[in-house]
């Protein structure tokens, strides 16, 4: 793995990288495609792409950009962890992935979290890809604001419990 | 030097900043010592939701405590000049 922050095209990326595995959180737009480009593998009959994107609406009330924040070091552990993990118990069916999660202001309708994984066949990958949305969801520490034109909220299982 | 004390998510709309600076007249103290400082600073509605709702780190590992009986565990933990706690409230990415 790689130092980090990486300074690159003006941005601060911190990100963890060996050979398989792609780790990053930055404040700029995600290069999907490029995420896409680094897990093919020769091996790989299927790449799979999942791009969590942000809504213009919350529960009627319209959303005028989300805003993230991590704790930095604690996020890239977890989320290597989790591509360490999504590839070791795949029996060599996942060769490889990339995790990047975006901080800061995120406008409507671009990405905010990216998961791309090549695997030997689609089913394995699909499975693979959809368990390792869910571990970073439950545990990656980063949390969202929806800011709205009149205030704001913090999503999470407690939303709300101090306002 | 001091404790470095950090707060992420919607703890920040209580402490309406990132991070606390502790300084305490001797060292080591116990974690129940730098939770009772905050419980004194924004109040024990505040030190209630670490305890019912966050995990706390310590230099990035997180403590493990009984949700019922907290202080047990808080006493056990030894706290250092220059160290960083964190409170962590519920997650919430993608």
């Amino acid at each position: 793995m790689c130092d980090w922050p990486i300074e690159q095209e003006g941005y601060t990326w911190y990100g963890l990288k060996n050979d398989n595995i792609v780790v990053f959180l930055t404040y700029a737009e995600i290069p999907v495609q490029k995420c896409i480009e680094f897990v093919k593998h020769g091996d790989a009959g299927a790449v799979i792409y999942f791009g969590g994107t942000t809504r213009e609406t919350f529960e009627g009330r319209e959303v005028v950009h989300l805003e993230y924040e991590a704790h930095i070091k604690m996020a890239l552990k977890t989320l290597r962890n989790i591509a360490t993990n999504t590839i070791n118990s795949n029996h060599s069916k996942i060769h490889r992935i990339v995790i990047c999660h975006r901080l800061g202001v995120v406008p409507k309708k671009e990405e905010s979290v990216l998961i791309a994984l090549s695997s030997t066949h689609r089913d394995h990958g699909w499975r693979a890809a959809e368990e390792a949305l869910e571990d970073i969801k439950k545990s990656a520490e980063i949390w969202k604001k929806e800011q709205y034109f009149k205030g704001h909220s913090w999503k999470g299982s407690n939303d709300n419990y101090l306002q | 030097m001091a404790i470095h004390v950090e707060y992420f998510g919607p703890a920040t709309d209580v402490t309406h900043k990132r991070d606390d600076l502790i300084t305490m007249e001797s060292y080591p103290v116990s974690l129940n010592k730098v939770w009772s400082w905050i419980n004194e600073k924004y109040g024990t509605e505040f030190g209630d939701y670490i305890i019912t709702a966050c995990n706390i780190a310590l230099n990035t590992e997180y403590i493990d405590f009984d949700k019922e009986k907290p202080t047990l565990a808080f006493d056990q933990v030894q706290v250092k000049d220059g160290d960083e706690v964190v409170i962590l409230p519920p997650v919430s990415s993608g």
